[in-house]
């Protein structure tokens, strides 16, 4: 049978965005519009049968945020549900100057390796073999962190990090800033851990020296579902 | 005052407390090792300053060479 729209009006006077749906065999039922943005969802326990909910998964989440304090920051019990992660830091400086560390699953071994291209250098640094991911958000030549607040960011990204097997490899991004440098220059790096196969489940920001405190600067580590 | 700042992800509870006796030992180990990373790198530099000097070239000429 066509439905006219004299039809419809009769079985659906309700208002703008009102569907008319099935409640049972030979029986309708208005749903009302949902929120905006909201999707259509199948929902067996609702007398319609569907109900408007947020749309599920997709994008980054915000897993921990924060202000940098002490001698180190340790996010703990990360989910495994994301597919991968991705670490800002933002205007740290430290008390005394020295490196960021970035160390994977509490693991303190000779098993990070870090490369990085920085400054007006054209080379490759290698920095194998250590107790953390170094990390070139620095304030002179030596890699050391600023001792006052300073405008210096980075980010590391860690792909496929709950990977219950191989090695993780981080790529990673940083400022620094000294008068040699003209005021500024970037870095890119590359790292990887080898000290266990299981799941990143916790990730720890420190100063390489550790009894160096952390004096400001923010963290943020979101999820890509 | 030395502390480590816990953020539990699952729950968002964020706790600051002191290092307890592992953590402390820890942090003499990251001492020492920061102590040896930054003699290598002055070697390094030394190293690379004597040998510049060798050549008879600057930094920037080196620089040249190698792009």
């Amino acid at each position: 049978m066509a439905i006219t729209k004299a039809t419809a009006s009769s079985i659906a006077p309700a208002a703008k965005g009102d569907l008319v749906v099935g409640s049972a065999t030979n029986d309708a039922a208005i749903l009302a519009v949902g929120t905006n943005d909201y999707v259509l969802t199948a929902a067996s326990g609702e007398a319609t049968g569907l109900k408007w909910a947020a749309a599920a998964g997709g994008g980054w989440t915000s897993i921990a945020s924060g202000t940098l304090s002490g001698t180190s920051v340790s996010m703990q019990s990360i989910s495994g549900t994301y597919y991968e992660l991705v670490l800002y830091i933002n205007n740290p400086y430290v008390n005394t100057a020295t490196g960021l560390l970035v160390r994977i699953n509490n693991d303190s071994g000779l098993v990070y390796s870090s490369n990085w291209v920085y400054a007006d250098t054209t080379a490759w640094s290698n920095m194998s073999g250590k107790t953390g991911v170094n990390w070139w958000i620095a304030s002179n030549a030596s890699g050391a962190l600023p001792t006052s607040t300073s405008t210096l960011s980075g980010f590391m990204r860690l792909p496929n990090y709950a990977a219950s097997t191989g090695y993780k490899v981080f790529q990673l991004g940083g400022w620094g800033n000294t008068a040699n440098w003209g005021g500024g220059a970037g870095g890119i790096g590359l790292s990887h851990y080898e000290g266990g196969s299981g799941a990143i489940t916790r990730i720890d920001i420190l100063t390489e020296n550790g009894t160096s405190t952390f004096s400001g600067g923010t963290y943020a580590l979101y999820g890509l579902k | 005052m030395t502390t480590i700042k816990i953020h539990n992800c699952e729950t968002g509870e964020v706790i600051e407390r002191e290092l307890n006796e592992e953590e402390l030992a820890q942090q003499k180990i990251d001492e020492e090792n920061e102590k040896q990373n930054k003699k290598e790198f002055a070697a390094k530099i030394k190293a690379k300053a004597a040998l510049l000097e060798k050549l008879g070239i600057t930094e920037e000429e080196a620089k040249l060479l190698l792009s």
